[in-house]
């Protein structure tokens, strides 16, 4: 049986853009990451689990997943509710709030972080109101959700709007003449349109608040196992010259960020040869 | 049937209004929590000594330093990652071939990639105690700590968005027009996707 690499195509340019796209690919991300692997390598294998697995980037790991999760979970619900006001209802300054959507997109993270730690501090606009109620918002890991779930705003509503644009009405029509309710409309008919998108948007939030430095370190605190993140970890080794035992952290992280990022990519082409099927 | 896009702007009934009142209010409360209160914290922090005091401290050297150097960065950064978006999302929406997943998974690591991650492997290959690190300072080359290893950095980080963004959209228009194009005679370099 004959082993087909690649389809016969007519139109040109392939040998050439296949080879610069591999060229650029290894100079600038294969070579520079594969760096991280050798030096972990350069660790025995008991050396690279103490690092890897020590109380401290345990407690990191869990912190990072943990405080990620909830956030992109929050962008989710109130992402969904955002971009659904925005396409499909008027009110004032619409338009304005739209573009701002994008805004946590472009602020450098270190500005970030330090507006959220001055309006969340004892004195700031939001923090001296929710220290009368008795909610501590800065230095605790509530803080660094608070900052994730900034930071991940725009991917959420970004990624499901353009579905929610090019949804067709007279499906959703079709439905309310057949005698659906709203809800059995939302969740019947809609919602099987929006849910690739939405988890798409989801897991890009999770992706960007997994490796999300700047914006957390200032309202973080940084206590070691209690408010210390995995990328803090990593500068803090960095920082003490164990280049052996930050790579090793380095990759663990790597191996779970790159296989969720597998993940999307597999579930994406799944749907959307099913939706070519239809 | 004629599809109608919830962009267009007949349509025929809207929601109960408490709904959309709710809804509305609800996703503003959100925005105006995580995004216009600190909004308005950062202008105002800013202009908190008056325009003058702005003005002043984007005046300062350092700054100034700063921002040339992030427009320098760009400068460079953008076109690079510009023509190897276009070919890299060229081979993948124009053409079939096995591994074709895997590569745009590939493409999109750096997106997954912590910013910290990203720059300490720049240091573990051009620094001093890098892979390359002796080979640099016996040729009194610079990378880390210079304006090359931030141009690197920079085209790390950014390396994906123009072949995100591209693809889908050459998937969507096709090959039809670049085909036609070729049968009808134009050279190889002509049926650029324009």
């Amino acid at each position: 049986m004959k082993v087909v690499l690649k389809k016969r195509s007519v139109l040109p340019g392939f040998g050439l853009a296949m080879g610069w796209t591999l060229f650029y690919l290894c100079l600038i991300v294969l070579i520079p990451l594969s760096t991280l692997f050798i030096k972990s390598a350069s660790l025995s294998w008991a050396q690279f689990w103490s690092a890897a697995a020590s109380p401290r980037a345990l407690a990191s790991y869990r912190l990072s997943f943990g405080a990620s999760l909830i956030a992109a979970l929050i962008n989710g619900v109130f992402g969904l509710v955002v971009a659904w006001i925005l396409v499909r209802y008027r009110f004032p300054f619409r338009r304005l709030v739209d573009g701002l959507v994008d805004l946590p997109f472009a602020l450098p993270t270190a500005v970030a972080g330090i507006v959220l730690t001055t309006l969340y501090s004892p004195n700031g606009w939001l923090g001296s109101p929710l220290r009368r109620a008795g909610i501590k918002v800065d230095y605790t890991p509530f803080g660094i959700m608070v900052a994730l779930t900034f930071i991940g705003l725009p991917f959420v509503v970004r990624t499901i709007q353009p579905v929610l644009e090019d949804l067709d009405v007279g499906v959703e029509e079709a439905a309310y003449s057949l005698g659906a309710n709203l809800w059995q409309t939302f969740y019947r008919v809609l919602l099987p349109e929006i849910l690739p998108a939405w988890i798409t948007g989801c897991t890009l939030a999770f992706a960007r608040a997994l490796g999300e430095y700047g914006s957390v370190v200032f309202i973080a605190g940084n206590m070691p196992l209690r408010t210390e993140i995995t990328p803090l970890l990593i500068m803090t080794k960095l920082d003490q010259y164990d280049y052996a035992g930050a790579s090793a952290i380095a990759a663990v992280f790597l191996i779970a960020s790159f296989c969720l990022l597998l993940g999307i990519n597999i579930l994406q082409r799944r749907r959307t040869a099913l939706a070519v099927l239809d | 049937m004629e599809r109608r896009p919830w962009g267009a702007r007949a349509r025929t009934r809207t929601d109960p209004a408490l709904i959309r009142r709710s809804l509305i209010v609800t996703g503003l409360l959100f925005l105006g929590l995580f995004l216009f209160l600190p909004l308005m914290a950062v202008f105002s922090n800013a202009l908190a000594k008056g325009i003058s005091g702005y003005l002043g401290a984007i005046k300062e050297p350092d700054a100034w330093s700063a921002i040339r150097l992030t427009l320098l960065a760009a400068g460079i950064v953008v076109p690079l990652n510009v023509v190897f978006g276009l070919a890299a999302a060229w081979a993948i929406a124009k053409f079939d071939f096995s591994g074709r997943g895997f590569l745009i998974t590939l493409i999109d690591v750096p997106f997954s990639v912590s910013p910290v991650i990203s720059g300490m492997i720049f240091v573990l290959l051009f620094g001093a105690q890098g892979l390359l690190g002796g080979w640099l300072r016996r040729h009194d080359i610079k990378i880390i700590f210079a304006v090359p290893g931030i141009v690197l950095a920079t085209i790390f980080v950014t390396f994906p968005f123009v072949a995100r963004e591209l693809i889908p959209l050459m998937q969507v228009l096709g090959s039809d027009e670049e085909e036609a194009a070729l049968t009808l005679g134009a050279s190889s370099a002509l049926p650029c996707p324009m």
